[in-house]
């Protein structure tokens, strides 16, 4: 059941060296440090699922960042299946890392979470994560055409932002 | 924008979230994790912790005839399915109605990463993967149609034919698997708030395996005919009250295997995933994660830990010096308590004891990095 020790070092090499930028990428999606790190175990966790089959895929990082990205997007379809079918309702997680430290990121976080699914893993990826439109393209599983033009009007949005134009963030 | 309006935001962006400094990555925890969904898809069985039964009785015998179409009609809600015809497009698995509402579920993608889509229905991802003594490995998501709708995609075993899904109302519909770049998925939409009561996969009318889900969409765990899965029960490892409210973490077990549900949600954690009792001295973490306690103001995190039968208590040491003891509770046979991790805090130490004393230390995490 469990992989080789070679495979195993290789894995634990893989985590450790994406690890940060994940959780990075996570935060910048939900906003909340605690989910970013869930979504980004998460993503590792169905990596080491299928290791033989992500450590031959061309890109590795793509296929992570997508597992993110989709991880994110099913995380809220699923709290609402849930919350139809249980007599009591999750509750939701608080967004954390908005609290109080840090007002200029705090700022720009609201500012990404107004923005659609789209556009915010558009943005993160794009402008965050320095990703090409095509690398972006292929995280997002669209067009580059699909990506320049979200990743455009999030941040045409983004630059509508009061608290972010105020502060001089954007 | 330009290459150097380009550049700035991307500094400015930078800047403001470089403060950002996650814990160390969790390897241990993901790689446990990531055998316990291969566990699922390969099948519980083979873990050696089979809850044989005499329990057949008690299971509805269901019998079915396999048919590529299938309509039901109840007076609060109607689904629809229709296998593809000859000239369908590339990817069609299935088609049909969910009160009224038309969908049709295509997949597209290259066999290791296949995505759903269609009409009426949300994108997500497919199962790619399904060995072993599971029949079926099922994805859901919920999202498009009228009135939201939750669809179904499994990858099917070869010696599956067709899939039955037992809806409220003592309905029935029948899945006939669509090819897929080699592969054989069923699909299905349903009316958003309709469960799935119970899965069925069958090889001609031959009754391979059944799965009862959870919470209407997570087939977990597969059973084969006359097999009762664990005791149907519901024990309290660990509760508080904070802010007024009161919270709990809880052992859901029954026909859906082995869940554990959380103060933040009750989603099954674990996915079913059978737990074996832990040997002689033994504290063995299985899975540490987030979880909301209500009205707190941070989300905190949750160890679920098994004891052998000889830890009386853990006491565990947290790095905000705070030093709490847990006593492991009962539940079919398996000893298990929940530590809570306050937000910001770290497991420094734990300490199990036996009926005569301590009986081993340890620093360590208990998984929560």
């Amino acid at each position: 059941m469990a992989l080789d020790a070679s495979a195993d070092a290789e894995f634990s090499e893989f985590m450790h060296a994406r690890w940060y930028q994940l959780v990075r990428l996570g935060f910048g999606l939900t906003g909340d440090r605690q989910a970013a790190e869930d979504l980004a175990q998460t993503a590792f966790a169905r990596a080491y699922a299928s290791w033989p089959r992500v450590r031959k895929a061309d890109d590795p990082d793509a296929y992570i960042r997508r597992i993110v990205v989709n991880a994110n997007k099913s995380r809220f379809r699923k709290l609402r299946v849930r919350e139809l079918l249980t007599d009591s309702p999750p509750e939701l997680a608080a967004p954390t890392d908005l609290v109080g430290q840090h007002d200029d990121r705090a700022a720009l976080i609201d500012a990404l979470m107004r923005l659609s699914c789209g556009q915010r893993a558009a943005v993160v990826l794009r402008y965050w994560l320095g990703l090409t439109e095509t690398e972006t393209a292929a995280v997002l599983g669209c067009s580059v055409g699909n990506v320049k033009s979200q990743a455009a009007r999030g941040l045409a949005k983004l630059r509508t932002n009061a608290a972010l134009v105020e502060g001089g963030l954007l | 924008m330009s290459v150097q309006e380009d550049q700035e935001l991307r500094e400015r962006l930078d800047a403001l979230l470089s403060s950002i400094e996650p814990r160390p990555a969790p390897v241990a925890v993901a790689m446990r994790q990531g055998k316990g969904i291969r566990l699922r898809r390969w099948g519980a069985a083979a873990i050696g912790f089979a809850f044989v039964a005499g329990g057949a009785a008690a299971l509805p015998s269901v019998l079915h005839a396999p048919r590529s179409v299938t309509s039901v009609n109840a007076p609060r809600y109607s689904v629809a399915v229709h296998s593809p015809g000859k000239h369908a497009s590339p990817g069609v698995i299935a088609y049909g109605t969910e009160d009224g509402n038309r969908w049709q579920v295509r997949l597209s993608g290259p066999a290791d990463y296949v995505e759903v889509g269609g009409i009426g229905i949300t994108r997500f991802v497919a199962p790619v993967l399904v060995v072993a003594s599971d029949p079926v490995e099922m994805e859901s998501a919920s999202g498009s149609g009228k009135g939201g709708n939750v669809a179904f995609v499994g990858i099917v075993r070869p010696d599956v034919t067709s899939v039955a899904l037992m809806l409220p109302g003592k309905k029935e519909v029948s899945l006939t698997p669509a090819r897929y770049l080699g592969q054989r998925y069923v699909a299905i939409a349903l009316p958003f708030g309709v469960p799935v009561v119970k899965a069925v996969a069958y090889n001609g009318t031959r009754e391979l395996a059944y799965s009862v889900p959870y919470q209407g969409t997570d087939l977990d765990s597969w059973w084969r005919p006359g097999q009762a899965g664990p005791p149907r029960l519901t024990k309290t490892i660990l509760a508080g009250v904070t802010g007024q409210r009161a919270w709990r973490v809880a052992a859901q077990f029954g026909p859906w295997g082995y869940c554990f549900t959380m103060p933040s949600d009750n989603a099954c954690w674990l996915g079913g995933v059978p737990v074996r009792p832990a040997r002689g001295g033994q504290v063995q973490a299985l899975v540490c994660g987030g979880a909301t306690i209500p009205a707190a103001k941070f989300a905190s995190q949750v160890s679920l830990v098994v004891v052998s039968p000889d830890v009386h208590a853990v006491r565990i040491r947290l790095s905000g010096g705070a030093v709490e003891r847990y006593t492991p509770v009962g539940v079919d046979g398996i000893h298990v308590l929940a530590v809570l991790v306050p937000h910001g805090q770290l497991i420094e130490s734990s300490t199990a004891f036996g009926a005569s004393g301590q009986l081993h230390g340890w620093p360590g995490s208990l998984g929560c990095l």
